[in-house]
């Protein structure tokens, strides 16, 4: 250990100051959450897997496990943008698991209705989709108080005949993301929390040693 | 084992040093959790008052520095100065650690609250290593620099490295390695820097005292 004094301090305090404004020069920072987003639309179901806007999971392994089973059901690989898509042939809740064999792995449930199956089965009776919408999109995770509103735009835009996750564009620019708190107040947050224990532990070690010191007298 | 295809274009992939709940079963999680608690009480016995705000600061520099990303062989590795840390706090480094980790799982959502133990011990044991390498005395300074910043990285990562491999992975771990060893180089030279700049301080502030 070195024994500077109070300059351990100070060269410390250097270097933090020196961290953070390489974070700021940095191009690339992460949350290392999976973020997920779901579409069903019969008689598939999507999944995206993402970091952030800019970094999708690409090339994950990718388990799915059928409602109420623990044993694989399908597995295989996201592509380069994160989808992963599959045929579930039961109602129920089915959990995709995603795993990108760099350290992160979440997982995700789609949530299939008895209606869906029947408009896998029966693709006639999806003639009129704007009778018959049972596709859903929901942003978890990184939208958990506006699951109507999403919903309720998808079932616009597909009307319309727009790709799948007609919402990406808007859930990935801002909206959702941005929602969350800031990166830099994160870090405000989290070196305040340090310095305030180290402070707290600082006085009461103070005291302890001043009431030793008063009793030894 | 084959190396991993390069990344696509435009497209960063990052590997952490975190393990990320999900990947150990809870009995060892649990357990890890235990011996982190045991281990923070050990480094705590008999502290001083200065080693407080010394430790603060550092478990500080700790939680920023896994925010700076640098591009390696396609892919992007986060700074971790576990090295610098030990030289700086010697035995007490695991509670600066711990609490860094912490604040990172519940703010920035890297690895897990339940496999914290876990990535503590394996990243405390890099600074426990790092520090007994700085206190081998018969070595140049500048060696045992560079030497325990080095080990700061590369321990915690062999350490995971086991932990994937038990827990089944085979593809990622050497690429893993060889980018980690490229940030396991900077460290040392970040560490070296840092005795460097501290030694230098050390000595002014001893002259200006004599004055």
């Amino acid at each position: 250990m070195i024994d500077a004094g109070s300059n351990t301090f100070g060269m410390i305090r250097t270097i933090i100051i020196g961290l953070i404004l390489m974070y700021f020069f940095s191009a690339t920072t992460h949350a290392h959450r999976i973020l997920f987003e779901t579409v069903e639309r019969p008689p598939a179901a999507t999944i995206k897997a993402y970091f952030s806007r800019t970094s999708p999971l690409a090339d994950a392994a990718v388990t799915v496990l059928a409602p109420g089973s623990d044993q694989p059901w399908q597995t295989g690989r996201t592509d380069k943008a994160g989808h992963f898509t599959f045929l579930p042939d039961q109602a129920g809740d089915w959990v995709i698991r995603v795993d990108d064999e760099r350290g992160h792995v979440g997982s995700t449930t789609v949530h299939i209705t008895e209606d869906f199956l029947h408009l896998s089965r029966h693709p006639a009776a999806d003639n009129n989709r704007e009778a018959h919408q049972v596709g859903s999109a929901v942003v978890r995770e990184a939208d958990n108080g506006d699951l109507k509103e999403t919903a309720k735009s998808i079932e616009k835009n597909s009307q319309h005949g727009d790709e799948a996750f007609p919402h990406t564009e808007k859930a990935l620019t801002g909206k959702n993301i941005d929602r969350e708190i800031p990166l830099t107040y994160r870090i405000i947050l989290g070196l305040a929390i340090i310095f305030g224990i180290a402070g707290f532990l600082y006085g009461w070690k103070a005291r302890q040693n001043l009431k030793n010191a008063n009793s030894a007298h | 084992l084959k190396l991993n295809d390069p990344a696509p274009a435009g497209n960063i992939y990052i590997i952490t040093m975190h393990i990320s709940d999900g990947i150990l079963s809870p009995g060892i999680c649990v357990a890890a959790h235990v011996v982190s608690v045991g281990w923070i009480y050990l480094s705590g016995r008999n502290i001083s008052l200065e080693d407080i705000p010394r430790m603060g600061m550092t478990g500080a520099a700790l939680f920023v520095a896994s925010l700076i990303h640098f591009p390696v062989a396609g892919t992007s590795v986060h700074l971790s100065l576990f090295g610098i840390a030990g030289i700086m706090l010697g035995k007490r480094a695991f509670p600066a650690i711990y609490t860094a980790l912490l604040l990172q799982a519940l703010i920035f959502q890297h690895g897990g609250l339940l496999v914290l133990g876990v990535n503590a011990l394996n990243m405390g044991a890099g600074a426990l290593l790092a520090w007994l390498i700085w206190e081998i005395g018969k070595l140049p300074e500048s060696f045992r620099a560079l030497m325990a910043g080095f080990t700061g990285v590369i321990v915690p990562v062999a350490m995971m490295a086991v932990a994937f491999h038990i827990s089944g992975y085979g593809r990622g771990i050497f690429y893993l390695f060889s980018a980690y060893l490229i940030l396991a180089i900077i460290e040392a030279l970040l560490s070296l820097s840092s005795v460097k700049l501290l030694s230098r301080i050390t000595i002014q502030h001893e002259s200006a005292m004599k004055k």
